[in-house]
């Protein structure tokens, strides 16, 4: 909001450290809004409009628009205002008041061509997360507490060693599991898959520890692509990709990986047309890594393929994690996105029921998790989602090449 | 036999049915016609692998590869 001092700060002098300002004012119009002149006049009584639709191509040639109180963009829902401070009162109390129509209004900024930036770059240092009583620190990073998204309504597949259904943190859940390993069912005999679907979609309040869970009340699809030993063939995980797409989620989750530095024909035929469906996947970078040995590894398939999200693995200081896989230099080859990695505590299979696990497997469930929020929160769905969900990333001081646009957050 | 998985082009995947019926004539033996994805799973033998990739409507041929998981017990995942 504006006060009045705004607008007596106005006039092409730079105020201290402040922005410098040109006196006049830039009036944001509300989406709904077809005249935006005729809202300036009955909000503000400027009446000398000129309007971007009367230039040629819409362009504004400012020797035309000197003498006008205002220039509206019309394409942009925006107009530029010379006006006088009982005029901007008006505005800026149509804005703050009841007037819908008006968005906001703002000083006009002086803007420079940037030469020299190195002041800018200072980046705080970090804080160390932990596990609270509460909540893993892998939440508590990705700030998993304080968003209001739940998952509701999106389903999630989690392509993995199957699930323990008799876990008592998912009774009531309905999780829908298939297997597509001969001879098993898709009851996990492992554990990664428990520990995967537990991150990533696991309970509100489980029954024991902090809460470990993002999307707690996701729809989830369990299938099981690797047997209960750890191993599976593209044969067995392209048919879980085809069931979680032609089921509708939103969300495919793949905690695995080939150590091959190629990029693998059918998950980028797969990933794409997933996509192009409204099915978002997200696989792990890879643990081949050896990074106190100065071994950096590379991103293998399927996550290497153009059109699947790879994530790396980040410990507490979030620094890399020692095992997580950098960018294989091929298109596709790139880490996408940066998650919780290290030291992850959540479900496992019965006795056990909990397990603190590291992997670049444990930090693409988070990743998937907090995805299936951002589903929910903006309905978008494939590459909008994707995009989306990345350009929010908290970004780190560890390179691209490692983490992608940096540490995914959860939408607030 | 060879697992494969045949990734059928944009063209063709319409018509993955007939894509697998000519797999079959070629000599694969057809596990999975999966058409949401557009991609054909099964096995053949190394002899005839190489005249899949000339069927009309496959985009590619290529060997199933494994992943593994390590032992439960491990730190690592």
């Amino acid at each position: 909001m504006l006060e009045p001092e705004d607008f007596a700060s106005g006039g092409g002098e730079r105020q201290g450290n402040g922005p410098e300002t040109t006196g006049r004012f830039i009036v944001v119009f509300d989406d709904d809004v077809t005249d935006p002149g005729e809202v300036l006049r009955t909000a503000a009584g400027l009446s000398d409009v000129a309007n971007s639709r009367d230039f040629a191509d819409q362009a504004v040639d400012p020797s035309k628009t000197g003498i006008a109180d205002a220039t509206v963009f019309a394409t942009l829902g925006i107009a530029v205002v010379e006006a006088d401070p009982n005029q901007f009162a008006a505005l800026r109390d149509a804005a703050g008041t009841g007037d819908r129509r008006i968005q906001s209004v703002s000083p006009e900024l002086v803007h420079h061509a940037l030469l020299d930036t190195a002041a800018r770059t200072t980046v705080a240092a970090p804080r160390i997360f932990q596990d609270s009583t509460d909540f893993t620190w892998g939440l508590q990073a990705t700030q998993v507490p304080t968003s209001g998204f739940t998952g509701l309504g999106i389903k999630l597949a989690v392509l993995d060693t199957g699930f323990d259904a008799a876990h008592p943190d998912f009774s009531g859940r309905g999780v829908t599991m298939q297997s597509f390993i001969a001879g098993e069912t898709a009851q996990d005999g492992h554990g990664h898959g428990t520990h995967c679907i537990g991150t990533s979609s696991g309970p509100k309040s489980p029954a024991a520890g902090p809460r470990y869970g993002i999307a707690f009340e996701a729809d989830i699809l369990a299938g099981k692509v690797l047997s209960n030993l750890g191993s599976g063939t593209d044969g067995g995980i392209i048919a879980g990709i085809n069931w979680a797409v032609a089921n509708g989620c939103a969300i495919i989750s793949m905690s695995l990986g080939a150590d091959v530095p190629q990029v693998h024909p059918p998950y980028v035929a797969a990933g794409r047309r997933a996509l192009d469906l409204g099915s978002l996947i997200i696989a792990a970078a890879g643990n081949n890594a050896d990074r106190m040995n100065f071994d950096y590894g590379f991103v293998g398939p399927p996550a290497n393929s153009p059109y699947i999200s790879a994530v790396a693995a980040l410990n507490q200081q979030l620094d890399m994690a020692f095992f997580s896989a950098r960018s294989l230099p091929v298109n596709g080859g790139q880490v996408d996105v940066a998650g919780p990695g290290w030291q992850v505590y959540s479900s496992w299979i019965l006795p056990t029921a909990y397990r603190i696990i590291s992997g670049t497997s444990m930090a693409t469930p988070h990743v998937a998790g907090l995805a299936v929020l951002w589903a929910q929160a903006t309905g978008y769905r494939g590459r909008e989602l994707w995009a989306t969900m990345a350009q929010d990333g908290r970004r780190l001081r560890e390179p691209s090449f490692d983490v992608g646009t940096g540490l995914l957050q959860a939408p607030q | 036999m060879i697992s494969v998985s045949i990734v059928v082009d944009d063209s063709h995947t319409a018509g993955i049915v007939d894509v697998a019926a000519r797999l079959r004539a070629a000599g694969m033996s057809v596990e999975n016609v999966l058409d949401t994805v557009g991609i054909i799973t099964g096995s053949v033998s190394e002899q005839q692998l190489g005249a899949l990739g000339r069927v009309e409507g496959v985009e590619s041929v290529d060997r199933d590869r494994q992943v593994h998981l390590p032992p439960p017990e491990d730190d690592v995942q």
